[in-house]
């Protein structure tokens, strides 16, 4: 299983894949929405893990460009906020059950990845 | 004032409150989100150390590290919240040029990082200070940065320079693409008119110079009032 986070805060996407790789996944992280585009384009993702506001390129847009280089890949998304429009936008597109609030919880995370796998 | 534009004047407030508002909070949750996984980090490290894989000391002393930056940057976040919060209840007082930049660089660092930019400030050479509402001149300050980042930023970088000037105070903005007329495309925005009436300063664009210049008198009634319809009726007292 190979995952990508991508968060504009490069702490929180480091440690998170740390943390996934420790738990024996395979996991990257990238810190603007160009970065992620480019891994895309060079290796496969089974998720990636997407904050919702990055500068230039938010998470629901950087989706839809990653989606048309690999049609498969599945996506979950973080949000600092659950009443921002930004996050009522991605609900309406993608669905609150793809989304996680910051702070997250880890073992949370790994659920909605098996979850949103499985479906 | 009339009605109509003093109700709008109010909503304006209520809106750039919320803004600034909601940009710290969402700065603060990823000053958490960064400590959770750190703190969840060292768990995990330890935990695999109770089945015996050694811990690395070094590994262990950033992750200490990164947790007090955090720390440090979450207070640096709530007390400018904290002072931005006073601005709005308290009286008229001498500001201080190199707080209100400092204060400014903190607050509106989230807000121009989703914009793909970064704010440098420059504080006076030497304390300065002006007696001025505080609350209408961040405002004032950040509707400009806010107009000057529109515009266009070809380094990525704003910067916000504070001097004296006579016994006023003046603040230099650049970093953005001026078009020509730059100022009135600055003062196009009814909000920033009614800041500077209220505040009674001026904007201007020196010819070539690639700059906003805000200046801001000495302590005249109309630079040191919080209600820009006193502003206005003193205004008109003293035509």
């Amino acid at each position: 299983m190979n995952i990508l986070i991508v968060d504009d805060e490069e702490e929180l996407a480091s440690t998170l894949a740390e943390r996934l790789r420790l738990r024996g996944m395979k996991a990257s992280h990238a810190v603007t929405g160009e970065e992620a585009l480019r891994l895309t384009t060079e290796e496969s993702f089974d998720v990636a893990v997407l904050d919702i506001k990055m500068p230039r390129i938010g998470g629901i847009q950087l989706k839809q460009r990653m989606q048309q280089i690999q049609p498969g890949m599945r996506f979950l998304f973080l949000t600092g906020h659950g009443s921002d429009r930004d996050f009522e936008a991605g609900v309406t597109e993608v669905g609150e059950e793809y989304y996680l609030g910051k702070p997250l919880d880890i073992e949370e995370l790994i659920a909605k990845i098996h979850d949103v796998l499985g479906r | 004032m009339a009605g109509d534009e003093g109700s709008s004047f109010s909503r304006d407030s209520m809106r750039f409150f919320g803004t600034v508002s909601a940009s710290a909070t969402h700065d603060l949750k990823n000053v958490l989100a960064v400590i959770q996984e750190n703190a969840g980090l060292l768990e995990d490290l330890c935990r695999m150390a109770e089945r015996g894989r050694p811990l690395e000391s070094g590994r262990l002393m950033r992750l200490a590290v990164e947790l007090q930056q955090q720390v440090r940057r979450g207070d640096r976040i709530v007390s400018a919240m904290n002072r931005f919060a006073h601005s709005v209840d308290e009286e008229p007082k001498a500001l201080d040029a190199a707080g209100l930049l400092e204060l400014l660089a903190v607050l509106s660092a989230r807000f121009l990082a989703a914009k793909g930019l970064q704010l440098q400030t420059t504080p006076p050479a030497a304390p300065a200070s002006l007696p001025a509402c505080p609350f209408l001149l961040i405002r004032l300050l950040w509707s400009c940065l806010e107009r000057a980042a529109s515009l266009g930023c070809p380094a990525k970088i704003l910067e916000l320079a504070g001097e004296s000037a006579g016994e006023g105070l003046a603040f230099r903005i650049r970093g953005f693409a001026p078009p020509s007329g730059a100022a009135a495309v600055f003062l196009s925005a009814a909000e920033t008119r009614n800041l500077c009436t209220a505040l009674g300063a001026a904007l201007a664009c020196p010819s070539g110079s690639g700059e906003l210049v805000i200046r801001l008198p000495a302590a005249s009634p109309r630079a040191i009032t919080r209600d820009p319809r006193e502003a206005r009726d003193r205004a008109g007292e003293k035509t």
